[in-house]
């Protein structure tokens, strides 16, 4: 709506054909989120839509993490495998409190119409789990230690953060999704 | 790095007009006497574009969410309207109740009376959910100089120390916590900063304070000397000329890391 887009809920497999983009929010714990997500029967579409149809897809915060092979939230679990990497926790500092909760700086490594690589961009965090490493990094960010809070390849972009949450940046992040 | 947040809170009151039952923005005192102030979201548009870091959102009318059309139709209208983290809190008692919040729009859910029933339900909600969703809102006061968790249900202090309860409430898998001394509620005389840094430096989880604040000033004094990672504000930031942009302003010449 503020952004010229009609977002709707998936629910059944047809439903992907009314899709251009497609969004993969993520409220919950790690497995609770991809178990659901698999016992939803629309995995496999899914996938189907972003493999081959190429449509390009969003993760946000879980959303991003079940994208990757496993997270140590819960016991090791599985997770999508769709791109390289491990979630662990966040490590424990004196000075630093876990979970990691509210604005933090975001530092573009890949220029955008919206986001230059010069300037740090505040983004709305709240998370105790992370990526630590990847080789398509488009953003890292640092609280009691460095990580990858958001990635980019093709089709697929995947954050840590919330851009849903933190306003005009946030907004601005979606425009970049949507263009 | 990680900015400290201003966080205004909305108190909802639902009020019979006519035939219709809606949600009226409200402060109250000491947590007895409520003043209506007005519209829930227009306020939270005037804050969004105040910069406030989150707001924190809570019926206080006592029913129990299952009860509680009214709170769940503002909140869904609400998160259409506004682009940033929620709170949300009132009524809370089961993990259904976190899946319809969720639903709603809000980020994070606040429990507050059912933690003196069962703990085992911050267990569980943090299991399903993630700490990061499970907020515990802890209501004190001072009896004979010792900090005790306040029972608002029977509007009397009880005899839990309130540093053995947040320890537990952390164990237990809470992400965050809220604190709020009951006897500054509204007064406008200042945080208990005290207790706020006693808890900050034995929890690992981040804290909110509030009550009691009554001028920028006091929003320093909870980051400095209460070690907060956040500081609540209602009556502040309701009833009087004062906006987040103005408090954010005389924090960041404080020296303290702060968003804008």
């Amino acid at each position: 709506m503020h952004l010229d887009a009609q977002p709707f809920f998936i629910n059944t497999p047809d439903d992907f054909k009314h899709a251009t983009h497609i969004a993969l929010p993520g409220v919950g714990s790690f497995s609770y989120c991809v178990n659901n997500l698999r016992e939803s029967g629309l995995l496999s579409y899914l996938e189907k839509n972003i493999f081959t149809y190429q449509k390009p897809v969003l993760g946000i915060c879980v959303g991003m993490q079940m994208l990757f092979e496993s997270s140590e939230e819960g016991g090791l679990s599985h997770g999508l495998g769709w791109l390289a990497g491990k979630i662990k926790k966040l490590e424990k500092n004196e000075m630093m409190k876990i979970p990691h909760v509210g604005w933090n700086s975001v530092n573009f490594s890949k220029p955008s119409v919206q986001f230059n690589t010069d300037k740090e961009y505040d983004f709305y965090f709240d998370h105790s789990f992370a990526l630590e490493k990847s080789d398509i990094i488009l953003t890292s960010t640092t609280h009691s230690q460095t990580f990858v809070s958001s990635v980019s390849n093709d089709n697929i972009l995947a954050c840590q953060f919330h851009p849903e949450k933190s306003q005009t940046n946030g907004l601005n992040f979606l425009k970049m999704f949507l263009n | 790095m990680l900015k400290k947040r201003l966080i205004p809170k909305l108190l909802i009151e639902t009020k019979k007009i006519g035939e219709e039952q809606i949600a009226i923005l409200v402060t109250t005192k000491g947590y007895q006497k409520k003043i209506a102030v007005g519209d829930p979201v227009s306020q939270a548009k005037i804050y969004e574009a105040n910069f406030a870091d989150e707001l924190i959102f809570t019926d206080i009318s006592g029913k129990n969410l299952d009860e509680n059309d009214i709170f769940l139709t503002l909140l869904d209208k609400l998160s259409q309207e506004i682009f940033m983290p929620i709170c949300v809190g009132g009524g809370v008692s089961k993990l259904e109740h976190f899946e319809q919040l969720l639903h709603a729009g809000c980020d994070k859910v606040s429990i507050n009376s059912s933690l003196l029933d069962d703990l085992g339900f911050v267990k569980n909600a943090s299991k399903n959910f993630g700490a990061q969703c499970v907020v515990g809102s802890v209501d004190f006061c001072t009896v004979n100089n010792n900090p005790v968790i306040y029972n608002w249900k029977l509007g009397a202090p009880t005899e839990i120390h309130l540093n053995d309860f947040c320890k537990k409430l952390e164990d237990c898998g809470a992400g965050e916590l809220h604190l709020c001394d009951v006897q500054r509620d509204g007064f406008g005389n200042g945080l208990n900063y005290k207790v706020c840094s006693e808890i900050s430096e034995t929890l690992e989880i981040p804290i909110i304070i509030s009550g009691g604040v009554g001028t920028a000033d006091d929003f320093v004094e909870g980051f400095q000397l209460g070690g907060a990672d956040a500081v609540a504000a209602g009556t502040y930031f309701c009833l009087r000329d004062q906006s987040p942009i103005q408090a954010r302003s005389h924090v960041k010449t404080a020296g303290i890391p702060i968003r804008i």
